[in-house]
């Protein structure tokens, strides 16, 4: 039978009144000039300096609240609209000048004449001092830092000398102390607004900043809308020249295939994100035509956990056989597509005290053949390997590994788990191979290993690493002053941890950015988010 | 009883479900693996943090007293707070169940607009070319997963054609939401006279409903086809035909009419899944909706979201199937509401 010409008129109607919707001209891209979009897919958990742990939160904060000191961006050579943090170079930031009194156990901080908060009131060393006391006894990561890190224990240790002079007094000379300074944790708040939101039951007022800025910094926060954007507005009458753009929008885009095709379309003008992009989409954008890449090497460390509380990690030749297993050669282009470097130590190469040479490790399965054989694992011996589900290079990774593992005799299953369930596995002890990501933001080998490898960091020691040794240098180089000393240390440990295998190393990661070509001013600094102060379109 | 009675009998039948409901929802926050105060405390967590932090959640309480904590913040109507947006519970939904709702609304449209009258055109026009491509386009549409369908859309009229926006939500960056009312920025700008934001608001919706109008076509195209074939073989159309009644009154009054029982039934289920189901078309057009938010807090297993998406859920289904047994008596006025 055939369509009679009612049946047609009605399917054509119908159709074009779907259509007809789609043909119309899109506005152009003709976006203001002042404003900066970007893509990601994060929120905002909260606006605490001291609480924060979503990407979302952290480059809010970073963007609105000025710490006293901040890490030095310096120009690279050769990748021009560029710039990167170096070890031990800081500027002012709310503090103008700073000075070490007593060998370096007091940092003396000059905080700016002139400065603001937006309801006015001035920005006074009383107001850089409330802020550390919160830190320091608030819920959150300073109050963590600060007692195990530089021996500031008591608020005592926070010293008002007049109305622009603030004092810390550690117990004992610290390198860390500036690096630690530097963290958009101590972002400066103005305490009457603080205070004017504190509860009895919640003294430093943690539920309030969770979505309130009270602070002084180049962008304020005018729009946060979870799941769909995030907008940042230039400070007016900010204590610097005013930002380059007025307007940043944090565009929330959770599907990665669509950031490529906004980016390909120019709809946006960057991915950020960690990473927003992964390192296949990255490389299929290079050399596209009005997009740039930005890649610079990074201190993230990608590293296969081997729980040494368990058979048969806690045998060192298993240890080292794993190693000799891992085919790095292939995981570099297939997996990271370039934007990585071998990782050939526990410490991140751009680590000061970073010692390249020590590894002896590279693919050779005889050799890995051997060290079980002599290690007496009976095989097959069957093994888990733990993945976060969404972290798209574990999983790539996980499935080389296996492959290269079933060859010295495990029988590998991998096992993808949320982050929830990941974490709560590996604190208990029952994972027995995960892959375990990290990035320190205090680039400093002891800040490092402290974490990673001391038998104390109950939950960030993922392999259960416990060597009475090894805790022993950490504790004594943590204040170590004299840097002969602190960076020989860091040698002897890298040597005890890579005989020891302590992990299964793989990799570091690149810091890579996709963005239009007229954007220039992209900063990296140690904690790889970006401050969009010195952005500028060309 | 009267029809107000009848209402009364099933929202009251409902509150003993709801109840239930709320015990498998907390149960299953419970018993999944993972600890939500492990995301929390971030990653230099120390056992003092996580313990001070289980403890401001309720979670190293017995499992009974956090059931009565989680039920009767509920009945006061505090569905917790989300850690990954840091707000209430109640304020995400707020303004997500909307989105929901006008993606689904719009997408439940597109499969009712051309599944239904495919189905019944393939019934009368029993194995023509057009009952082919019907089918063709069923299995197509069942077959072809959405985030393919979506990207493929995104990919012809955002990125080749340069006629569908960017996927970037609901609105374009140029024009402010319409004044609320219900949510729906459809709706509001229409009864607002917003025509800029009608406009924009019709343009986002565009490929996502299609995408996921395409997806749920088929069951309802199937199901119209095979009941319409029942039907127009049955005696009283036949008696119809043989009256002389015109074909236009016979298909789409007589038989038509009473194709739309299970077409009623079929329809709500959809509206169940669409509303609870489309995480996939939301993610691929950062649709700021539900599913999103509720994959999002089963990953970091944050107890407010998930259990709050459950019950939501449940609610929903409890009134859907309410308004299709309603829907029936105005179908076919031989269904007394009992």
């Amino acid at each position: 039978m055939s369509i009679d010409r009612r049946s047609f008129l009605k399917i054509s109607a119908g159709a074009a009144a779907l259509g007809g919707a789609g043909f119309r001209p899109v506005r152009s891209d003709a976006q203001d000039k002042r404003t900066l979009v970007v893509a990601w897919d994060t929120d905002i958990d909260t606006l605490d300096p001291a609480q924060f742990k979503a990407i979302g939160g952290y480059v809010t904060i970073a963007n609105c609240y000025d710490t006293p000191i901040a890490w030095k961006v310096q120009p690279i050579q050769g990748k021009p609209g560029f710039a990167l943090a170096q070890p031990a170079q800081w500027e002012g930031a709310v503090a103008e000048s700073w000075a070490m009194e007593r060998d370096g156990a007091t940092v003396v901080l000059k905080v700016r004449q002139g400065l603001k908060f937006s309801s006015g009131r001035p920005v006074t060393a009383q107001a850089v001092k409330y802020c550390f006391d919160r830190g320091l006894q608030s819920p959150g990561y300073m109050r963590l830092l600060f007692p195990s890190l530089i021996g500031v224990k008591s608020p005592e240790q926070f010293e008002v000398r007049d109305e622009h002079t603030f004092a810390m007094r550690m117990e004992q000379p610290n390198p860390m102390a500036m690096d630690i300074l530097a963290l958009s944790n101590n972002a400066i708040m103005d305490p009457d607004e603080v205070k004017a939101h504190a509860t009895q039951g919640d003294p430093w007022a943690a539920e309030w900043l969770k979505r309130n800025i009270a602070g002084i910094g180049p962008y304020r926060l005018v729009k946060n809308e979870p799941g769909v954007e995030i907008e940042l507005e230039a400070t007016k009458n900010y204590w610097r020249p005013e930002p380059y753009f007025q307007r940043v929008v944090l565009k929330f885009v959770p599907n990665e295939a669509d950031r490529v095709l906004l980016l390909k379309r120019k709809a946006i003008d960057m991915v950020v994100g960690r990473p927003g992009l992964s390192p296949k989409n990255v490389k299929s954008l290079e050399g596209e035509q009005g997009l740039k890449v930005f890649n610079v090497p990074d201190t993230t460390c990608h590293y296969l956990a081997m729980n040494q509380q368990r058979a048969p990690f806690n045998n060192v030749k298993v240890r080292q056989a794993i190693n000799y297993a891992i085919p790095i050669q292939a995981l570099m282009p297939s997996v990271l597509f370039g934007y990585a470097t071998q990782m050939k130590s526990p410490l991140p190469h751009l680590t000061p005290g970073y010692t390249g040479n020590l590894s002896p490790y590279k693919h050779d399965i005889e050799k890995a053949r051997q060290l079980m054989k002599e290690a007496d694992v009976k095989t097959p011996s069957p093994v888990k390997l733990a993945v976060r589900v969404g972290y798209v290079t574990h999983e790539q990774a996980a499935v080389w590994l296996q492959r290269e593992l079933e060859k010295i005799g495990f029988k590998v299953e991998i096992v993808k788990e949320t982050d929830a369930t990941f974490r709560q596995v590996a604190i208990k002890g029952d994972h027995e191979l995960s892959i375990e990501s990290w990035q320190s933001w205090v680039n400093d080998p002891w800040y490092h290993l402290n974490f990673l490898m001391h038998s104390r960091s109950k939950f960030t020691n993922a392999s259960f690493y416990s060597n009475p040794v090894l805790d022993k240098i950490i504790d004594e180089s943590l204040s170590e002053t004299n840097p002969d000393r602190r960076l020989g240390n860091a040698r002897v440990a890298q040597k005890i941890l890579i005989d020891d295998a302590v992990w299964g190393f793989l990799w570091y990661d690149s810091w890579t950015r996709v963005m239009k070509t007229d954007i220039t001013g992209i900063e990296k600094r140690w904690d790889t988010f970006e401050r969009y102060y010195g952005a500028r379109r060309a | 009883m009267g029809f107000g009675g009848y209402l009364l009998r099933r929202l009251l039948l409902a509150v003993p479900t709801l109840a239930g409901v709320t015990v498998i929802s907390f149960a299953l926050t419970y018993l999944l693996p993972g600890n939500p105060a492990l995301v929390k405390a971030g990653a230099l967590a120390t056992p003092d943090v996580v313990r001070d932090i289980e403890r401001q959640m309720g979670l190293d309480r017995p499992v009974h007293v956090q059931y009565w904590r989680y039920v009767s913040g509920l009945l006061h109507g505090d569905l917790g707070e989300s850690s990954s947006t840091g707000r209430p519970v109640l304020v995400d939904f707020r303004q997500r169940v909307p989105a929901t709702l006008e993606l689904t609304l719009a997408s439940l449209f597109v499969a009712v607009a051309i599944g239904v009258p495919l189905g019944v055109l393939s019934a009368v026009h029993r194995d023509s070319l057009l009952d082919h491509v019907s089918r063709l386009l069923g299995v197509g549409g069942v077959a072809m997963p959405s985030f393919w369908t979506g990207l493929l859309l995104l990919y012809v009229f955002f990125y080749l054609l340069g006629v569908a926006p960017p996927p970037l939500g609901r609105l374009a960056a140029d024009v402010s939401p319409p004044t609320r009312l219900t949510g729906l920025y459809v709706i509001d700008a229409a009864l607002t006279a917003n025509g800029a934001a009608l406009v924009s608001a019709l343009h986002h919706l565009m490929l996502p409903a299609l995408t996921l109008g395409f997806a749920v076509m088929a069951p309802l195209t199937r199901m119209v086809r095979a009941t319409m074939l029942e039907i127009l073989e049955s005696d009283y159309v036949k008696a119809a035909w043989a009256a002389g009644l015109p074909r236009r009154r016979v298909v789409y009054g007589d038989a038509l009419r009473n194709a739309l029982i299970p077409v009623i039934t079929v329809l709500g289920v959809i509206f169940g899944f669409l509303m609870a189901g489309n995480v996939v078309v939301e993610m691929v057009f950062a649709w700021p909706g539900l599913g999103h938010y509720a994959v999002t807090s089963l990953m970091t297993k944050d107890p407010g979201p998930i259990q709050s998406f459950v019950l939501f859920v449940a609610v929903m289904y409890v009134f859907v199937n309410l308004g299709v047994d309603l829907l029936y008596g105005l179908a076919d006025p031989r269904i007394r509401l009992r």
